[in-house]
C-alpha cells in the first residue's frame, strides 16, 4: 500500500459523524449552561448558596399564595372556602382588640356578599352552607363587642359603641336587602351584638341636651329597644347620633 | 450578548462535526465522544463570552486551533482519570447495536484503519486527523502543535508510516 491509498483510506474516516439529534440536543445544552455557569459563579461568592434551599421556600411560597388567592373567589360549600376562612382568622389575630368588631363586621359583610353572589348564581346548594358562615361570623361580632365594652368604663364603652355602630347598621340593612330577595326573615337573636351597642347608646344620648326632634328619635330607639327591635333602634339612635340631612 | 450567541452557534454549526470525530477517533466510544465534545463546546462558549468581550485584550485569533485545543485537553484529562480510577471490564465493552451499526456505516476496512490509528500516540494521530480528515493546512498544524512546519512535515511524514505499520501488522 502506498501513500496515496493510505492517505485515501484515512479520508474515509471524514463519514464518522455524530447522531443528528445529538446534534441540535448538545447545543441546546452548550447554551443552557450559561444558568449553571451563573449558578457556579454566585457559589464562588456564597459558598453556603445552595439553589434548593431558595427554590424550595420559592415554591412552597408560589404554591401557597396560589392557593391563598384562588381561595378569596371561593363561596361556601367550596373546595377552598376553607382556606379563605383560615386567612380571614388568621388575618383578624393581627388586629388589636379595639378593631376586632369592626373587622368582624367586615366579615359579616363579605359574608352577605357571597350569599348575594349565590342568589344571584342560583347555587341552592351553598345557600345553607352560606347561611351557616353568616351566622356564625354575626356571633363573632357579638363576642367581639361584649368583649369589648365589658369590664369597660362606660364612657369608653359609649365610644366603642359609637366606632362601630354605622357599620353595623350598615350591614344590618344589607343583610335584611339581600334575605328579602331570598325570600328569608331575618332571625331574631336573644342577645345580638346590636343590643349592648343600641343600650350604650341610648345611655349616651339620655345624658346629652336634645331637641324636640331629637328627644322624639331617642323616645322611638327606646320604645323598638324595649320590644327587642334592635336593628330599629338602631336606626333611630343613629339617627339621632349621628344627624342625617 | 444576542450577537456573540449568534456567531458562537454558526462557530458550533460548522466544527460540531471535526470536534466529535476528533475526540471519537481517540477514546473509540460513542457516548465518550458525545460527552466531551458537549463539554468542548461549553467551555468553549463560555471563554468565548469573555474573550471576544469589547474590553478583552485576549482575543480569540484561530477558532479551531482554540477548539482543537479545549478538546485535545479534556481527552488527556479523560484518560487521566480512566488511569486514576480504571473502568471495569463491563463499562469498557460498547454497546453491540452502536458497534454494529458503526461497522454497517463505515465498513470494515475504515474499521480497520480507525483501529489502526487509535494505536498511534497523541501527536501521530492529531496530526494525521488534523491534516487529512480536517484539511487544516502544515503552518496551521505547526501552530496547533506548537512546532516549526519542517517539524510538522517530518511528523506527518513518521506518523503515516507508524500508520502504515500498524495497518500491515493487522492484516
Amino acid at each position: 500500500m502506498d501513500d496515496k491509498q493510505l492517505i485515501k483510506m484515512v479520508r474515509r474516516l471524514k463519514a464518522i459523524k455524530p447522531r443528528n439529534e445529538w446534534v441540535i440536543l448538545a447545543k441546546k445544552q452548550v447554551f443552557n449552561e450559561e444558568i449553571e455557569a451563573h449558578t457556579l459563579s454566585i457559589k464562588g461568592i456564597l459558598p453556603w448558596f445552595n439553589f434548593r434551599w431558595v427554590l424550595a421556600p420559592i415554591i412552597c411560597f408560589s404554591l401557597f399564595f396560589g392557593v391563598f388567592s384562588l381561595s378569596q373567589r371561593s363561596l361556601p360549600g367550596d373546595f377552598l372556602y376553607p382556606v379563605k376562612r383560615v386567612g380571614e382568622k388568621i388575618q383578624s389575630r393581627f388586629v388589636s382588640e379595639a378593631g376586632k368588631p369592626n373587622i368582624q363586621l367586615e366579615l359579616a359583610d363579605k359574608r352577605i356578599d357571597e350569599l348575594a353572589k349565590i342568589a344571584e348564581t342560583n347555587q341552592v346548594k351553598k345557600l345553607g352552607p352560606a347561611l351557616n358562615e353568616l351566622e356564625t361570623t354575626k356571633v363573632a361580632v357579638k363576642e367581639e363587642v361584649t368583649k369589648l365594652v365589658k369590664n369597660k368604663p362606660e364612657k369608653e364603652a359609649i365610644a366603642i359603641a359609637k366606632g362601630i355602630a354605622v357599620k353595623m347598621e350598615e350591614v344590618n340593612k344589607k343583610e335584611s336587602q339581600v334575605l328579602a330577595t331570598l325570600g328569608i326573615e331575618a332571625k331574631k337573636k336573644n342577645e345580638p351584638a346590636e343590643k349592648t351597642v343600641v343600650e350604650l347608646l341610648i345611655k349616651d344620648a339620655e345624658r346629652s341636651s336634645l331637641n324636640e326632634s331629637q328627644r322624639e328619635h331617642l323616645e322611638k330607639a327606646k320604645e323598638y329597644f324595649a320590644g327587642e327591635e334592635y336593628d330599629q333602634a338602631l336606626e333611630e339612635i343613629l339617627v339621632l347620633s349621628y344627624p342625617q340631612s | 450578548m444576542k450577537n456573540s450567541r449568534q456567531v458562537f452557534s454558526r462557530i458550533y454549526d460548522q466544527y460540531v462535526d471535526k470536534i466529535y470525530r476528533f475526540i471519537y477517533l481517540k477514546v473509540n466510544l460513542v457516548e465518550t465522544a458525545e460527552d466531551l465534545t458537549a463539554e468542548t463546546f461549553i467551555k468553549g462558549w463560555q471563554a468565548f463570552q469573555i474573550k471576544q468581550a469589547p474590553d478583552s485584550d485576549d482575543r480569540i485569533e484561530n477558532m479551531p486551533a482554540f477548539l482543537y485545543r479545549i478538546a485535545r485537553n479534556l481527552v488527556i484529562d479523560y484518560y487521566r482519570q480512566k488511569e486514576k480510577f480504571p473502568i471495569s471490564p463491563i463499562d469498557t465493552i460498547e454497546d453491540p447495536r452502536t458497534d454494529l451499526e458503526r461497522k454497517v456505516a463505515l465498513g470494515s476496512d475504515i474499521e480497520m484503519v480507525k483501529r489502526a490509528l487509535s494505536q498511534l500516540n497523541q501527536d501521530y494521530q492529531d496530526v494525521i486527523i488534523w491534516h487529512y480528515l480536517d484539511d487544516l493546512a502544515i503552518p496551521e498544524v505547526a501552530k496547533l502543535l506548537d512546532r516549526s512546519e519542517e517539524a510538522t512535515r517530518v511528523l506527518l511524514s513518521r506518523a503515516l508510516k507508524s500508520l502504515k505499520d500498524e495497518l500491515r501488522q493487522s492484516v
